[in-house]
C-alpha cells in the first residue's frame, strides 16, 4: 500500500505532522500487509510559516531515526518509508524568487489596455488592495486569490518536477505496478491557502489521473472547519488579514463547492471541525504563526487511516463523528478507539521513556567503559555485547551516538505534539488521552509513567507495571535471540514493552 | 519476594555452615593446624567457634539484611544511581572485614599469643570464608532485577539464577 498525502497550507501542514507520528507508530500499517509507505508533499506559498517548519522537523526527525535504526527492527518501524516530496510553493513556482501580486499574474495593465470590461471585472472580483497583495506570504485568508493563482497552473509541468513531478511519477509507477494507491489532501477550508488549495489542486489531481488513465487511485481528503479563533486581530497597519469572522464565510463557500453534483473530484472526504474552539494568537502568517497541535488535526489524519482498504465503491454513505461528553474528549471518541488509543499510548510511553529516562542514562555513560556502564544498567549487556575492540568495548560509538541523538530528537519532536494535542482542545472542553505533564522533556529521571494515559483505571494496573525500573528490568530478562543489537535493538525491544493493551 | 527466599536460604545455609560445619572443621581437619607449644586448643576452639564466628555471623547477616532492604526500597530508575551502590557494598564489605580482624585480635588473638603464624593466617582465611558466604553470596543472589551486577563477581553467575524483582 503506498499512501501520497499533501498538505495545503499551514493546518495541511498540521495534518502531516499528525500524520507522520501516526506512521511511526503504525497506525497507518494494514493487518498482515507490509508496512505502509507515506509520501508527504507539502503545498504552501509562506516559506516562512512556522507550522510549514514544525511539520517538516518532524518528518527530518522521523527519517533520520528510521535510518538509525537501520532497518533491522522487527517491531518499530520495521520498513514503511517515509517520503520527503518537498514544499510546492505555488506562487515561486510562477513567480521564481520576485514579488508576485494578482496584478502580475493576470497582467492587469495590458488587460486593460486590450481589454477594458475584462479589466473592470477583475476589479470587480478583487479589490485593489488584493490585487496588490505581495503572494509570498500566503493568501491572507482570502480563498479567491488562491484559486484563481493555483488553477492557472499545470501540476506536471517541468518546472515542478522536484515536487509534483516525482510525487505524480511515483504515484503513476504505483499504480501501474499494481499497487493500492491511495492520495489523501489535508487542510482547512476556513482560511485561504487551504480553501482554496484542497479543492483547486484536488481537481487538478483528478484531472491528472484521468488522462494517465488511473483508475485504482483513491483521491480522498480531510477537510478542517473552523476550529480556533484569534485572541485578537490585525490593526490598520496589518494589511490583509485572515480574520475570524471570515471563517464561516469561507468554510460555506467551500463546502457549497464541494457539494455540488458534478463536483465528484474526491472519492471521500472527511468533515472536521470543533465547536469548542481553541483561541490562538493573531498572526499575519510566517514565523509568528507557531499555533500548537490540535485534536481535529489527529482526527484529520486518522481519516487517512479510515480510508486505508477500502474500495473506491464502497463510499455511498455519510458517517459521522462526535463525542460522547459534551465537556469532554477522551480515547472512546476517536475513531478505532481501542487501537488508537494502544498505538498512541505505546508512542507517549516510549517517548516519554526514552528521552526522560534511557537516553539520559546512556548520555551520561558515553565514553565509559561498557563494563562498567552495565554495573548500573544490566539491560545494556543484552543490547551491547562487549566485543574485543576498544571501540565495541566502550559505549558510545559513532553510530550509537547517532542513533541515540535521532531518536532523541525524534522522542522530543513526538512529546512536543502530543503535548500540544493533549493541551489546547479549546474552550471548557477538557482533555482526558494523556497527561500533559508526564510529557515534558526534562533532564531528571524519570521514574514511573502512572497517569500518563488518562481514561483508565489506574486499579487495573499493578503499580510496578507503570515503573519505569520495572520496565528496565524486564529489558534485561528479554533472551537474545536473533534480536538486533545496539540502540536500533534497545528502541525496538522498548517498544515491544511499551505495549499495554 | 524471590530475593527474600533466596535470602532466608542462603542464610540458613551460612547459619548451617558457621553453627555445624565450621566447628566440625576445626575439631577434625583443622585442629592440628592451631596445636602450637603452650595453647590450650580446646579452650582457644571454644572462643573461636562459640564467640568470634558467632560475633561475625551476627555481623554479616544484619548487614545483609540492610542491603536486601536498602536495594528493595531504593528505586532505581537511573543507572548512575544504581552503580552507586556498588561504592557502598564495598565500604559494607570492607567494615565487616575490619570487624572481623578487631574481634580476631580482641577476641582470640590477644587471649591467646602462642598461636602460631600458620594457626593466624587459617583463621583470617576462615573469617574470610565466613564473609564470601554470610555477605558476598547472599548479596549476589538477592540484589534484586536493577542491582543485578552491583556486587562484584555477580556477572560469572548466570542470569537466570539471580535477581528477582
Amino acid at each position: 500500500m503506498k499512501l501520497f498525502a499533501v498538505g495545503v497550507g499551514g493546518s495541511g501542514a498540521k495534518c502531516l505532522e499528525a500524520a507522520i507520528h501516526l506512521h511511526t507508530m503504525g497506525l497507518l500499517d494494514q493487518e498482515e500487509s507490509p508496512p505502509t509507505e507515506l509520501g508527504v508533499l507539502f503545498v504552501e506559498p509562506d516559506r516562512q510559516s512556522a507550522l510549514l517548519q514544525r511539520a517538516q522537523t518532524a518528518l527530518v526527525r522521523t527519517q533520520s531515526l528510521h535510518k538509525a535504526l537501520g532497518g533491522v527492527t522487527q517491531h518499530f518501524c520495521p520498513g514503511g518509508e517515509l517520503k520527503d516530496y518537498g514544499v510546492w510553493n505555488p506562487v515561486e513556482s510562477v513567480a521564481g524568487q520576485g514579488s508576485l501580486t494578482m496584478a502580475q499574474i493576470y497582467t492587469k495593465h495590458t488587460l486593460q489596455h486590450r481589454s477594458p470590461a475584462l479589466g473592470g471585472l477583475m476589479d470587480c472580483l478583487f479589490t485593489q488592495e488584493e490585487q496588490k497583495l505581495d503572494l509570498r506570504e500566503g493568501f491572507r485568508g482570502r480563498p479567491p486569490i488562491g484559486s484563481a493563482l493555483m488553477s492557472a497552473i499545470a501540476l506536471d509541468d517541468s518546472i515542478h518536477a522536484k515536487t509534483w513531478g516525482r510525487f505524480l511519477g511515483d504515484v503513476r509507477q504505483a499504480a501501474k505496478g499494481g499497487e493500492e494507491v491511495c492520495i489523501h489532501m489535508f487542510g482547512s477550508v476556513f482560511g485561504g491557502t487551504g480553501a482554496s488549495g484542497v479543492p483547486t489542486v484536488g481537481q487538478l489531481l483528478r484531472n491528472w489521473l484521468k488522462n494517465e488513465g488511473i483508475q485504482r487511485a483513491q483521491l480522498n481528503a480531510s477537510l478542517l472547519l473552523p476550529y480556533f479563533n484569534f485572541k485578537d486581530h490585525g490593526t490598520k497597519d496589518t494589511g490583509l488579514h485572515a480574520e475570524a469572522s471570515n471563517f464561516q464565510l469561507n468554510t460555506g463557500a467551500a463546502l457549497q463547492y464541494l457539494s455540488q453534483e458534478d463536483n465528484q473530484d474526491f472519492d471521500r472526504v472527511y468533515l472536521l471541525g470543533s465547536d469548542a474552539k481553541v483561541a490562538y494568537g493573531f498572526s499575519i502568517g510566517g514565523a509568528s504563526q507557531a499555533n500548537g497541535a490540535h485534536l481535529v488535526e489527529l482526527l484529520a489524519a486518522l481519516g487517512l487511516r479510515d480510508s486505508l482498504g477500502k474500495t473506491r465503491q464502497a463510499a455511498e454513505a455519510a458517517y459521522t463523528l462526535s463525542r460522547h461528553n459534551q465537556s469532554s474528549v477522551n480515547w472512546s471518541d476517536l475513531p478505532d478507539s481501542a487501537i488508537t488509543r494502544r498505538a498512541m499510548s505505546r508512542g507517549a510511553r516510549l517517548a516519554v521513556v526514552w528521552r526522560n529516562n534511557i537516553s539520559l542514562d546512556l548520555e551520561a555513560a558515553n565514553g565509559q567503559s561498557l563494563k562498567r556502564f552495565c554495573v548500573g544498567a544490566p539491560w545494556a549487556t543484552r543490547f551491547y555485547p562487549a566485543g574485543s575492540s576498544e571501540e565495541a568495548s566502550t559505549l558510545g560509538s559513532r553510530k550509537d551516538k547517532d542513533a541515540r541523538l535521532a531518536a532523541d530528537q525524534w522522542s522530543e519532536t513526538l512529546l512536543t505534539w502530543l503535548k500540544q494535542l493533549c493541551s489546547s482542545t479549546g474552550g471548557a472542553l477538557e482533555q482526558k488521552l494523556l497527561n500533559p505533564a508526564k510529557l515534558q522533556v526534562q533532564q531528571m529521571h524519570l521514574e514511573s509513567l502512572a497517569d500518563l494515559v488518562r481514561d483508565r483505571d489506574d486499579g487495573q494496573v499493578p503499580k510496578r507495571e507503570t515503573d519505569v525500573e520495572y520496565l528496565k528490568i524486564k529489558l534485561d530478562r528479554r533472551t537474545s535471540g536473533g534480536n538486533p543489537k545496539g540502540t536500533a535493538g534497545l528502541l525496538d525491544t522498548l517498544w515491544e514493552l511499551c505495549d499495554q493493551p | 519476594m524471590r530475593n527474600l527466599v533466596t535470602v532466608v536460604v542462603l542464610l540458613v545455609v551460612g547459619s548451617m555452615w558457621t553453627f555445624f560445619a565450621l566447628p566440625w572443621l576445626l575439631e577434625t581437619v583443622f585442629l592440628n593446624s592451631f596445636a602450637s607449644p603452650g595453647l590450650q586448643v580446646q579452650q582457644f576452639l571454644d572462643e573461636v567457634t562459640g564467640k568470634l564466628f558467632v560475633v561475625f555471623w551476627c555481623c554479616n547477616v544484619s548487614v545483609v539484611l540492610l542491603w536486601v532492604v536498602r536495594t528493595m526500597q531504593r528505586r532505581a530508575a537511573s543507572a548512575a544511581r544504581v552503580a552507586a551502590m556498588r561504592t557502598r557494598w564495598w565500604t559494607a564489605a570492607s567494615l565487616l572485614l575490619a570487624a572481623g580482624l578487631l574481634l580476631s585480635a580482641v577476641m582470640v588473638l590477644f587471649r591467646f599469643p602462642q598461636l602460631s603464624p600458620g594457626g593466624i593466617i587459617l583463621l583470617l582465611a576462615l573469617l574470610l570464608v565466613n564473609e564470601a558466604l554470610l555477605f558476598w553470596l547472599p548479596t549476589v543472589f538477592a540484589s534484586r532485577g536493577s542491582y543485578r551486577l552491583v556486587v562484584p563477581g555477580a556477572q560469572l553467575f548466570p542470569k537466570v539464577l539471580m535477581g528477582g524483582s
